[in-house]
């Protein structure tokens, strides 16, 4: 759980990518991907990042990491006690932060080069940074690989000789290699079988607990996110809408969008068979997204002022709990979570 | 309740210079009027290929070794393991009697013509009629699925929707000729929650109409639960369990369905250690011999499961298991 310290404060970001047209290469227009979020981040925590395709999750994500230039905003990493600003950074002065920060992402097979062996993907970064060589290399290599529930021995084998599962690994232990604080997990399961899934949840979790690591885990299926996260955001078209404590956020929602989200979930269960109607549309796109809040064409709460006022985004919790939400009428609505279903 | 299609010991190889894949291995089942029958496993155990074999459009290198197909169209009864693939009454029933829909609407719809055109032709294809009458007819279809604006969507090309959009005309034009048989492989497992939420409130709504029978193949336990009358479990190309959906979920007998339940994150146990399944799904080169979940089961009976292969015993009304646990010796 998280122990107080604040590890990440993002402030207002925004990520807007250029819509380039004809033989100069004329911006026409922007593909608002994050539009203006904020959060914190606290040591210990998994943060979930939840929400429908499109809607900014992996652009966040690329921020953080600056593995893209954010538009606009702060994004202050704790680093001893100093708030530093990723966002203003050089690519020379982020160089020795990177190693802080790690990301797993989703596809575990394309995301293995093939012609390297287990033993040069796994001590690349340690190698690269020159934190060992040789045989220390190796067995660095081999307390990383049985770190992740993988055999030392197969560390002189190929990427294909391996199934998805045992990829994920792979990867998983690649991203331990340099001991970051921050891990972003971007859909970490999302392409394995479900037998498989949690083997690696599992594995997530007892990594998380060993090596205090903080995670920003990004994933569009409910049923995982409930199970592996202290708090949850909810994003709509570039926006967080919502964060609150997992329990909270999934017993007593406090925006539509997350009341929709919950219930569209198709729960395991034959007895819980509800004839509920989804809500309609689809989410529009971030080059056009509406007026005032971003949800009012597809919210059945939606009145004059959601048209025409963004709603601010604000703590309607306790002191001790709080809970951020972007919907004019939070305070007022009583919304269905899931254990009332 | 009549039966509409049964599959029976059905064997379906590819014969690939490694070896031979034995996608389907043993396949039996049936499927009755108005039924939705879930049938899920995870990659690889042979749900697409099943599917694949009924329609008979399987890819070259694949043989139906074994097995019938039989098909109740009106009195006749015909297997369809028997007949040319690209004959007349094959082509006859496919599309007419037994329709599919995909997780790839692009493999339904051709770029180059517009959804309109595509929907006209298929159903000038088996119904006779006029242009007019078979555009009125793709257009009733596309109001029946809730498009907004369906007169201009007929004239759109398939990239120009989205996702969600293309799966409801794919649901409308396999639905147009009002199908016996409606085979869904994945359709909504590529679409976002809300969206995915859509397509099965509409299936739902549309079966109550149509009385097509609906096989809906997916992995996952909570669309099977909520979509399905009865369910069917695949593991490495064979059945291993089949029951009624609240059966299934209140009583699951065999090992491999108790895992997968189990591992299935739910809100009660957060954080706390899942129950995995152990190892992974084998080689398909290299099957295990004897009860092919084996080497993964937790019940696992040295000297039984891993030298000879259960066969389905009837535990409970309709609901049947492959496994020694019961018999099946
Ligand atoms: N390099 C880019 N150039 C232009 N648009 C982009 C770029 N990267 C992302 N986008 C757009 O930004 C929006 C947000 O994309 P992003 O990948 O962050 O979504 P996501 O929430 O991760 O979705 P998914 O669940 O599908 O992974 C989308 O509309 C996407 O098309
Ligand atoms: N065209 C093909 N050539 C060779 N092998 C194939 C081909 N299509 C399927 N197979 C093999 O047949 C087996 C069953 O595949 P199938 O596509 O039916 O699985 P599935 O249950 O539909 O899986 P998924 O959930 O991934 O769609 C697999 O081992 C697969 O590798
Ligand atoms: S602000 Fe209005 S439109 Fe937005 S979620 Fe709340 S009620 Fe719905
Ligand atoms: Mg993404
Ligand atoms: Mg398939």
């Amino acid at each position: 759980m998280a122990t107080g310290h604040k590890l990440l404060e993002v402030r207002n970001l925004k990520k807007y990518f250029p819509i380039e047209k004809g033989f100069f290469k004329r911006v026409v227009a922007y593909v608002k991907a994050v539009d203006g979020i904020s959060f914190d981040l606290f040591e210990g925590e998994t943060l979930a990042l939840v929400g429908e395709s499109g809607c900014g999750k992996t652009t966040t994500a690329r921020c953080i990491l600056r593995a893209i230039d954010p538009t606009e905003g702060q994004i202050l990493l704790n680093i001893d006690g100093r708030m530093v600003d990723v966002a203003k950074l050089s690519r020379k002065e982020l160089k020795p932060l990177r190693r802080y920060m790690q990301l797993i992402f989703q596809n575990p097979y394309t995301s293995l080069n093939p012609r390297l062996k287990v033993k040069e993907i796994v001590g690349e970064p340690l190698f690269v940074n020159k934190i060992a060589k040789g045989k220390e290399l190796e067995e660095k290599v081999a307390e990383l690989l049985e770190a992740v529930g993988l055999r030392p021995e197969y560390m002189v084998r190929y990427p294909h000789a391996f199934s998805g599962g045992q990829r994920q690994r792979i990867v998983i232990a690649r991203a331990l290699a340099l001991r970051p604080r921050l891990v972003i997990c971007d859909e970490p399961v999302a392409a394995l079988d479900v037998s498989i899934r949690a083997q690696i949840l599992n594995l997530l979790m007892e990594l998380q607990e060993k090596f205090k690591l903080t995670y920003i885990f990004i994933s569009h299926d409910l049923s995982v996110v409930q199970h592996v996260s202290d708090r949850v955001a909810v994003m709509y078209l570039g926006r967080i809408v919502e964060l609150a404590s997992t329990e909270e956020l999934f017993d007593s929602p406090k925006h539509p969008y997350t009341e929709s989200l919950l219930l569209s979930v198709p729960k395991p269960d034959p007895e819980a068979v509800e004839e509920f109607r989804p809500i309609e549309g689809e989410v529009p796109s971030p080059v056009n997204p509406p007026s005032g809040c971003h949800f009012h064409p597809r919210c059945q709460y939606a009145e004059e002022v959601c048209r025409t006022t963004v709603p601010e985004f604000r703590d309607v919790g306790l002191l001790e709990n709080p809970h951020y939400v972007a919907c004019h009428f939070a305070e007022r609505l009583s919304l269905k979570g899931v254990r009332q279903l | 309740m009549r039966k509409v299609l049964e599959v029976r010991n059905l064997r379906t190889h590819f014969e690939l210079v490694e070896g031979t894949v034995r996608a389907v291995d043993g396949v039996s089942f049936q499927l009755n009027e108005g039924e939705v029958l879930g049938i899920v496993g995870e990659s690889g155990c042979g749900k697409s290929v099943t599917a694949q074999s009924i329609m008979r459009i399987l890819p070259k290198s694949a043989r139906i070794v074994d097995g019938e197909i039989l098909f109740w169209n009106q009195q006749d009864v015909v297997d369809l393991t028997k007949l040319d693939s690209e004959g007349e009454q094959m082509r006859n029933i496919r599309g007419k009697d037994i329709a599919m829909i995909f997780q790839e609407p692009a493999a339904c719809f051709a770029p180059v013509y517009t959804v309109g055109e595509q929907m006209i032709e298929a159903i000038l294809l088996h119904e006779d009629m006029s242009k007019q009458e078979a555009r009125r007819l793709a257009l009733k279809m596309l109001e029946k699925v809730k498009i907004p604006n369906p007169e201009s969507v007929l004239d759109r090309y398939s990239f120009q929707l989205s996702g969600g959009m293309l799966q409801r005309c794919m649901i409308a034009m396999a639905l147009s000729l009002n199908p016996k048989v409606l085979i869904a492989d994945e359709p909504t497992t590529a679409l976002d929650v809300t969206i995915q939420a859509q397509i099965i409130y509409l299936v739902n709504q549309l079966q109550k109409e149509y009385s097509s029978a609906i096989m809906w193949i997916t992995h996952d336990m909570g669309v099977i639960a909520q979509i399905s009358d009865r369910v069917a479990v695949m593991y490495l190309g064979q059945i291993v369990e089949t029951a009624p959906v609240k059966d299934l979920f209140r009583n699951p007998l065999h090992p491999y369905t108790r895992a997968l339940l189990r591992s299935i994150p739910r809100l009660a146990r957060r954080k706390k250690k899942l129950e995995a399944i152990k190892g992974v799904v084998p080689d398909p080169y290299n099957l295990p011999i004897g009860c092919r979940y084996h080497n993964r089961c937790d019940s696992f009976i040295q000297g039984l499961c891993d030298e000879r292969e259960p066969t389905e015993v009837e535990v409970d009304v309709a609901h049947r298991v492959k496994c020694f646990l019961y018999g099946g010796r």
